[in-house]
């Protein structure tokens, strides 16, 4: 009966002892172990490892995932004099665990440090670029990569040395302008805006008139081609009608005369015309006497 | 010693020994339940990664019921690689939905969000990026917080991307250009960076110029409907004037034809009556002429209202004076 205690007791003791002189790295740690702060090895790879049991050392597990962080927004000039205001991302990790675990101990400290060190690398690469090398219609001259390329290289020749960082990518996360210039932009976009839709409108107005203008000159030509060949056709009639008339006239040239004259003064004479006769006249000389003799 | 004292040691030692059987039995429960622990299940939309003592055996355990040695030895996470996940870009959208990246920007600067084009303008973008984990080994131990890697690698790419675009291209045929471009850096930056994920769709949500200047960009577009607009009124204005000129011309034609007819109708037929009236003259000679005389004579003055006769003397003198008035 004791004897189930005794087994007991020592499993427990076998098992207390072995959880302090064991430790487990998992695939996304390295481990670093001190003793009394004093580092003495450092595990990079995952598995189960032996110990000084307890507090004669022990396990500090560092991150060696690859982190990520924003920077703090900077203001800074670019070579041109204009102003900018630019947010970075950073990924970093963990590169050599003893370095890092006795310069920065943790990933806190890290990012403080590493954002200092991006946005100060920003304030002089930047001075060597205008803001066509930021943004520019012609591909080319987009320097974005090459500055980015700047900074991570510039970043990591220090950070490898001196925390054992490697930082792994670094990019522009945000462009902004300062409120002045973004004000100044807003205006310039409004001011094209507004040219542009004024260009629209006269382009139209101008294109209207054109096409009025040439609907009017077609509409006067047709009008004026139709009364050419009716003044044509109308001198064709009168040309026959002349001839007709000549061949008549020709045939008792007198009596045309007369017959003419006597049309001529039915169509003339009207209700409103005042005759002024006189007696002497071949139609009343009648009214004198009957032989129709002057008096 | 009494009886007594032995029949109470008698009590204890039976309930003890009782109680010792109890809890072999409890202990032997509690290992058996330690043991099933093990017994995990994965479901079909996930992989399961077995790791034993930290370090990683099988990354790839298939939805179904395994087993594993219960803790402290092995450990299993699963990862959901065959969800869909959605993330909304709005970095560069307006600041006004509540708890955006556009939000703390503007709380923490003062300054609006937005995109710098190439052009030197700026715009507000909204994209969807549809991602999911293809490598669950790299997910779980070699990036820390992968969405918010993503978030900024995503950034970086439309910047990078709209940096180089003029503004009227962004706004327009450009559209499918960013999401094409943002897809391929996006996933060649999560690659370089080992994060398992594998981006499958990039939406561009809403693309478009900041609102302080919103209402001038859409009245360029307003400008480009007037300008089609007063073309058209201009060439609807010819389709009704030429028609029109041409039925007039058609109508000057018809009528110079009809004048044409009827003035040589017309001499044909007076050469006619002329012609028979010259040959009954010729037959009659004078009283002919004077009967048409007379007729037409006639007919004037029945015609003209007012009519004068002056008789006079021999000597061929009027003798009055006449004063002839009209009245209007």
């Amino acid at each position: 009966m004791r004897y189930i205690f005794i087994i007991f007791g020592v499993l427990v003791v076998i098992l207390g002892f072995v959880f302090m002189s064991t430790f487990t790295v998992s695939e996304r740690d390295y481990v670093v172990l001190t003793q009394f702060g004093k580092p003495t090895r450092t595990v990079s790879t995952s598995g189960l490892y032996l110990k000084q049991p307890g507090f004669l050392e022990t396990a500090n597990r560092i991150d060696r995932r690859t982190h990520v962080f924003t920077t703090q927004p900077i203001q800074l000039l670019l070579g041109d004099k204009n102003p900018i205001v630019l947010t970075c991302y950073v990924c970093w990790r963990v590169r050599d665990p003893l370095l890092f675990f006795q310069s920065l101990l943790n990933a806190e400290i890290a990012t403080q440090k590493l954002g200092d060190m991006v946005n100060s690398q920003l304030g002089s690469v930047l001075g060597e670029f205008t803001l066509g090398n930021i943004i520019n219609t012609t591909p080319t001259e987009v320097k974005i990569s090459t500055i980015e390329d700047r900074i991570l290289k510039n970043t990591n020749v220090r950070t490898k040395e001196k925390y054992g960082i490697e930082v792994v990518q670094v990019g522009i996360r945000r462009i902004a302008y300062p409120t002045v210039v973004a004000d100044a932009v807003y205006n310039r976009m409004r001011s094209e805006r507004e040219k542009e839709a004024m260009k629209y409108r006269a382009e139209g107005r101008e294109e209207a008139a054109k096409i009025e203008a040439k609907a009017d000159r077609e509409v006067s030509e047709i009008l004026a081609g139709a009364y050419k060949k009716a003044q044509i056709l109308k001198g064709e009639g009168d040309q026959q009608s002349l001839k007709i008339y000549s061949e008549a006239y020709s045939k008792d040239k007198e009596f045309f005369e007369f017959m003419k004259s006597m049309e001529v003064y039915k169509d003339i004479l009207s209700q409103k015309s005042t005759l002024v006769l006189s007696t002497d006249s071949d139609l009343f000389r009648y009214l004198n006497n009957a032989q129709g003799q002057r008096r | 010693m009494s009886s007594r004292e032995n029949k109470i040691q008698g009590t204890i030692r039976e309930s003890f020994i009782h109680m010792v059987s109890l809890l072999r039995w409890i202990l032997l429960c509690l290992i058996i339940l330690y043991l099933l622990s093990g017994i995990y299940s994965v479901s079909s939309n996930e992989v399961g990664v077995l790791q034993r003592f930290g370090k990683v055996i099988d990354d790839k355990v298939q939805p179904g019921i395994h087993y594993a040695l219960p803790w402290p030895i092995d450990r299993i996470t699963k990862v959901p690689i065959r969800i869909v996940n959605r993330i909304l870009i709005d970095d560069f959208y307006s600041a006004s939905e509540p708890e955006s990246i556009a939000r703390v920007f503007s709380g923490m600067t003062g300054l609006d969000s937005y995109c710098v084009t190439g052009d030197n303008n700026l715009v507000n973008v909204k994209c969807v990026i549809q991602y999911n984990i293809t490598n669950p080994f790299d997910y779980l131990f070699r990036v820390k917080d992968a969405n918010v890697m993503l978030r900024s690698m995503a950034c970086n790419t439309i910047i990078h991307c709209l940096s180089k675009m003029p503004i009227d291209e962004s706004l327009t045929r450009g559209k499918q250009e960013i999401a094409d471009y943002t897809k391929v850096a996006l996933q060649k930056r999560l690659d370089d960076s080992q994060s398992g994920l594998s981006v499958s769709f990039v939406e561009l949500r809403d693309i478009k110029p900041p609102d302080r200047v919103q209402e001038f960009f859409s009245d360029v577009v307003k400008a480009k409907i007037d300008r089609e607009k007063m073309i058209n009124e201009a060439e609807s204005y010819r389709n009704e004037k030429i028609p029109a000129a041409k039925a007039d011309a058609s109508r000057i034609l018809q009528k110079a034809g009809a004048y044409k007819k009827e003035v040589v109708l017309r001499a044909e037929g007076e050469v006619d009556r002329f012609k028979r009236i010259l040959t009954r003259v010729r037959e009659k000679g004078d009283s002919a002429r004077n009967m048409i005389y007379i007729e037409t004579m006639k007919d004037i003055m029945k015609k003209v209202g007012r009519k004068h006769i002056m008789f006079r003397d021999k000597k061929g003198e009027v003798p009055a004076r006449l004063r002839l008035y009209c009245p209007p």
